[in-house]
């Protein structure tokens, strides 16, 4: 009885094995392995007839018999990658150079790309990001800004004024520094906030001068701020803005609304300081204005500037996402043409 | 303005740094230095040279051929236009090779067909002077082929300031001012420029009366007898030529050159042309007029200072002199005005004028009115120097009382450390304010200082100004950054600024939108190219760029139109929106203008697709909804009446989107006539919210509902209905005519063939469902039943 169920075995796995080499299709195999090791194959169907033998034979023949099928289930697996790959290693028909199928993509506005990422930032560094009116009163524009009416500084900032009734002035703000003095009256001090926003200027529009443009103030007022801190805050911002380690300069400039004023430059990226044309050769590019808090203003704000000091800035957008990006006229950002926008 | 280092050096003894090092560290401690060039040196190929022969050019009877001997092997043929040149002369000659200033390179040319190798200079193509009717003749015996520069010795380096950095800095308009800020840089002696000390204030031949004090507080005349109308000597013309004015007459050079060394602009009359023995420093006439030194004849304004003489203005007080007074080459009797202009008035009547001259762009600094008396005394000692001939009458004319008070200011040198962020003792403040003019005093704790004249009418008036010196000269570059500590709290965007990005992020990443900004000043041309007309009530510029666009947008919509015109004709498919401040007037006049956010947005394609997606309108209808969604918060639309409808909107449609009870906006197709106007052949939709609006409504928290523990049952239903059976109203009928709907879906609206006019065909996705079992097959039904016959309640037409 024994022997007739082994030498069933062998045979079954024998064929089995011959015909797992001779099979050259995916499906065929998948056939074979059914008959053999499928619920209602061959050896499956050997060993339901274990019943059969006497009690002593039971043990070592379903050994044998699961030996071979574990056996055979490694071979069925083994043909099965050398069809697979087989099969795979036929024609190509996928080119991986071909563009991928997208959604329809938009566009961000590149000053605007370069304002958010100003915000986070400062966002970051736990400032406040607030917004100011761009019509402004004479008074938040100039005055508590300690820019009187006779004050050349008046002249470099051609304004446009607004038709008003005759005892208020209001001007398209020149600046985004009015939003020093009304952050400090709104939140008081110590206060850390920048400010986005677009600004106004009355002159001719051509490659490198706007009407209208965009620039982030920023403000610290606090207990014991100094220029060191100011050169700090800086420096951890140009480095997030640009990526990397920027050299600039500190170099001394004249704003009514903060003393000691200055003019931040950065070294020029292009030639690495040794001079070229996008930096006129002067190896420095200017890149902001910015000084201690004039006491006038920190007044103008409410707050005593025997106990606080601060320091602000004002940087112009539009020149850094032209210097980005290489664009070579300021007039693109406000002229609607999508195959500029496309670009971004 | 130019300042030349060699002049610097009459000052101060800058030994030997180099220009460059000069230059970084006035930017990094003073001013903005431009530019660094090199004047008067002409390198090895410009030489002294010797006229061997003078021949006619064989071409061209102006042109002379002329040998020149250059010290090495053959001499030089060269051609030479000017008429005064001859044989026998020394000269200077740019050789081929040479590179002139203005970048000017010699070459080997032919002219008129003969060949010449190099050029004989005139002053004015070396930049030594004006002189360009001829070439410049040289004394004899120097050596020939010897560099020119060399010989001359008139090689000088100028910096170029940039002007716009020290328009708070009245001392630094000259080259004095420039000296004492480099040896207080470099802890050098600065010795001020000499004057004459042994003329005295008294009387003179003319006599000055001042009778507009309130705009001349100092007005001082000098005479003086010689040839003015000569040359001047050739280091002081160079001087003036290396900084950038041209060399007139004697008195007109030594008046610049003043100006230039002190910073206090002087003028030079002939006193010939004087009249009635007097000088009247008054208001203009009422339509005065006068003929300027530049030949032009203007108009005073009503309020300009002038200077006049017993019958009519000769000057324009502090910005230009009269072309009948000026200086000729016959003049012998000189009178030189020096004084002190009120700034402001001033710097109006040159606006008035338009026309800014180098003395307006220092009396407008505010200058010392005690410059004015040192600038007499200055002009005199340089007359007695370099033309001994000359005489200057021992007493000259005052007249005015202006001064300025010197101002005390206290410095306590902790606040100064603090500010700055540096360690710097008393000792190093006091240093660098003595250096810089001031007088210090140690009180106690504090600095007492007092403020010297010439820095105390603008820019020196606190504490914090002297604590801007002592940063400025100890160096920004030494201050080591540090960040402050600052308290910890948290910090958010404003809430229309997260809504715009919100918003602005669904349309751009989930609709393929572009983000453009347009200008907020409406242009007329730009409402007229549309068809459109004023909006109501704007802000208005008084002084716009351009007449047509003076007011204030109300609305996006202009622009919108305009650029979605500039592209649908190239591009298929047009997406653009913009964010931005709109202007209404406040209710109050005296209150600034609301400016609310606004966000419109245009969907048009170039050509009408009839892929039967619903159009531009429903799609931009679907950025609505993705806009809404970004920002959390919740709309409806409805159709729009007569009464609200904006000219740029279709008259079916279009509809209003209101939020939170209250109007928020609108959308729709553009008006045909507009599209028509345009010449647009698809369709185009227009949107516009205003955000500000919408982020004051109240925040939409989505709900939720456990999840089901038995299927639903779905099942489509179509039917036809009027445009007038609002989709909304449907959802809301159906809903409550079965109970156990529980959610409706649009699966398709279709209109057009096959329908009437004003009629769709709508197919609905019903989901019924009760909580606690799976409906049966019959329960489907009949709730079906409830739901078809609820439609035709309503007015549709049931199909299938
Ligand atoms: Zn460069």
């Amino acid at each position: 009885m024994t022997d007739d169920l082994n030498r069933e075995l062998e045979r079954a796995v024998e064929q089995a094995r011959s015909a797992l080499s001779s099979v050259s299709t995916l499906d065929e195999l998948e056939a074979l392995e059914t008959r053999v090791l499928g619920r209602k194959g061959e050896l499956t169907g050997m060993l339901r007839r274990i019943g059969t033998l006497p009690p002593e034979q039971r043990g070592p023949f379903g050994q044998a018999a699961n030996r071979e099928k574990s056996a055979l289930a490694e071979a069925v697996e083994a043909r099965r990658e050398e069809l697979r790959n087989a099969s795979l290693a036929g024609v190509r028909d996928f080119d991986p150079t071909t563009p991928g199928i997208r959604p329809a993509r938009g566009h961000q506005h590149p000053v605007l790309a370069i304002r958010r990422e100003i915000e986070e930032i400062f966002l970051s560094m736990g400032f406040l990001v607030l917004d100011g009116p761009e019509v402004e009163t004479e008074h938040y524009n100039f005055e508590a800004l300690n820019i009187p009416g006779h004050h050349p500084a008046r002249d470099m900032q051609d304004t446009f004024w607004l038709e008003t009734a005759p005892d208020v002035s209001f001007v398209m703000r020149t600046h985004t520094s009015p939003m020093q003095v009304r952050a400090m009256e709104r939140f008081g001090v110590p206060i850390r906030a920048v400010v986005p926003g677009r600004v106004y200027r009355n002159e001719t529009c051509d490659a490198t001068h706007e009407a209208t443009f965009h620039q982030v103030e920023g403000l610290v007022v606090d207990r014991g701020i100094s220029v060191a801190h100011l050169k700090g805050v800086m420096g951890a911002f140009l480095g997030r803005l640009f990526g990397r380690e920027v050299t600039v300069r500190l170099r001394p400039h004249y704003f009514p609304f903060v003393e000691p004023g200055f003019e931040l430059d950065f070294q020029c990226v292009h030639c690495e300081g040794a001079g070229c044309s996008v930096c006129k050769r002067s190896g420095w590019i200017e890149m902001l204005g910015c000084g201690m808090v004039h006491p006038r203003v920190l007044e103008a704000g409410g707050a005593d500037p025997e106990e606080f000091t601060g320091f602000a800035f004002g940087v112009g957008i539009d020149r850094l996402a032209m210097m980005r990006h290489v664009i070579e006229d300021i007039r693109h950002f406000h002229a609607g043409d999508l195959r500029f926008f496309e670009q971004f | 303005m130019w300042i030349s280092l060699s002049w610097l050096g009459d000052f101060v003894d800058l030994g030997s740094r180099t220009p460059e090092e000069i230059a970084d560290d006035l930017t990094m401690k003073t001013a903005l230095i431009e530019a660094v060039e090199r004047r008067g040196a002409f390198g090895e190929e410009v030489v002294v040279g010797k006229v061997l022969e003078r021949n006619r050019h064989p071409n061209a009877d102006r042109l002379n051929l002329c040998v020149v001997d250059v010290g090495e092997g053959e001499p030089l043929q060269i051609v030479c236009g000017a008429p005064n040149v001859d044989a026998g002369q020394t000269v200077a000659v740019a050789k081929v090779g040479a590179v002139l200033p203005g970048d000017f390179k010699i070459k080997k040319s032919k002219i008129r067909g003969v060949a010449s190798h190099g050029m004989i200079c005139s002053e004015s193509e070396l930049r030594l002077g004006e002189d360009h009717d001829g070439i410049m003749v040289l004394e004899d015996g120097l050596e020939v082929g010897a560099p020119f520069e060399r010989v001359r010795g008139v090689a000088d380096v100028v910096l170029e300031i940039d002007n716009k950095s020290v328009t708070h800095r009245p001392d630094l308009w000259g080259h004095e001012g420039f000296a004492r800020a480099l040896a207080t840089i470099y802890g050098l002696d600065f010795a001020a420029a000499p004057v004459d000390a042994s003329l005295r204030a008294g009387g003179g031949p003319i006599d000055v009366r001042i009778e507009a004090s309130e705009l001349c507080g100092r007005y001082h005349a000098l005479f003086a007898t010689g040839a003015f109308g000569g040359r001047a000597p050739g280091w002081l013309r160079r001087r003036l030529s290396h900084c950038g004015l041209r060399p007139i007459s004697l008195a007109v050079d030594l008046s610049n050159y003043v100006m230039l060394e002190i910073g206090q602009p002087t003028h030079p009359f002939d006193a010939r042309t004087l009249r009635g023995g007097v000088i009247r420093i008054r208001r203009a006439g009422e339509g005065e007029r006068i003929v300027t030194l530049d030949g032009e004849e203007r108009s005073l304004p009503p309020d300009a200072c002038v200077i006049a003489d017993g019958e009519r203005a000769v000057a324009v007080a502090g910005i230009v002199g009269g072309a009948e007074s000026g200086i000729e080459a016959d003049t012998t009797d000189l009178v030189l005005e020096s004084a002190w202009f009120e700034p402001i008035a001033v710097r109006r009547t040159s606006t008035a004028l338009g026309l800014r001259t180098d003395a307006l762009a220092r009396f407008e600094k505010h200058l010392d009115p005690d410059l004015s008396e040192r600038a007499v005394r200055r002009f005199a000692a340089l007359l007695r120097e370099v033309a001994p001939d000359a005489t200057v009458a021992p007493e000259f004319v005052a007249a005015g009382e202006t001064r300025q008070a010197p101002r005390n200011v206290v410095l306590r040198p902790a606040r100064c450390r603090a500010k700055l962020g540096v360690d710097l003792d008393a000792g190093d403040m006091t240093r660098i304010l003595t250096a810089l003019g001031f007088s210090v005093a140690e009180a106690g704790d504090e600095l007492a200082v007092e403020v010297p004249p010439f820095r105390a009418t603008r820019d020196v008036d606190d504490e914090d100004d002297l604590i801007e010196e002592v940063g400025r000269i100890h160096g920004y570059a030494a201050i080591e950054p540090s960040l402050p500590e600052v308290a910890c709290g948290p910090v958010e965007l404003e809430p229309v600024t997260t809504a715009w990005r919100a918003a602005g992020r669904a349309l751009r990443e989930r609709l393929g939108f572009a983000e453009v900004l347009s200008y907020p000043f409406v242009d007329d041309d730009v409402l007229a190219r549309a068809g459109l007309a004023d909006d109501g009530p704007a802000m208005e510029l008084r002084n716009p760029l351009q007449a047509t666009a003076r007011r204030l947008r109300r609305s996006l919509v202009p622009y919108l139109l305009e650029f979605v015109d500039r592209n649908v004709k190239s591009v298929e498919d047009v997406r653009l929106f913009e964010c931005g401040r709109v202007f209404r007037p406040s209710e109050d006049a005296a209150s600034l203008p609301v400016e609310p956010l606004h966000l419109g947005a245009a969907w048009g394609e170039r050509t009408t697709r009839p892929d039967g997606s619903g159009g531009v309108l429903r799609r931009l209808r679907g950025a609505l909804e993705e806009v809404f969604d970004a920002v959390g918060r919740t709309f409806e639309a409805r159709a729009v009446d007569e009464s609200s409808r904006a000219a740029w909107m279709h008259p079916t449609r279009s509809a209003t989107v209101s939020a939170g009870g209250e109007e928020v906006g609108r959308f729709g197709q553009v008006h045909p006539r507009i599209a028509d106007r345009f010449g647009w052949r698809g369709e185009v939709a227009l949107l516009e919210l205003d955000l500000s609006a919408i982020v004051a409504t109240p925040a939409h928290v989505r709900p939720y509902a456990p999840l089901a523990r038995h299927p639903a049952a779905t099942v489509d239903v179509s039917f036809v209905a009027p445009y007038d059976v609002s989709y909304r109203t449907v959802v809301e009928g159906l809903t409550s005519a079965s109970k156990r709907l529980e959610r409706v879906e649009l699966v398709d609206e279709y209109a057009g063939e096959g329908l009437e006019a004003g009629a769709r065909s709508l197919t609905l996705g019903l989901r019924f469902r009760v909580a606690d079992r799976t409906l049966t097959d019959e329960e489907v039904t009949k709730e079906l039943g409830r739901v078809r016959a609820r439609i035709e309640e309503l007015g549709g037409r049931v199909r299938g």
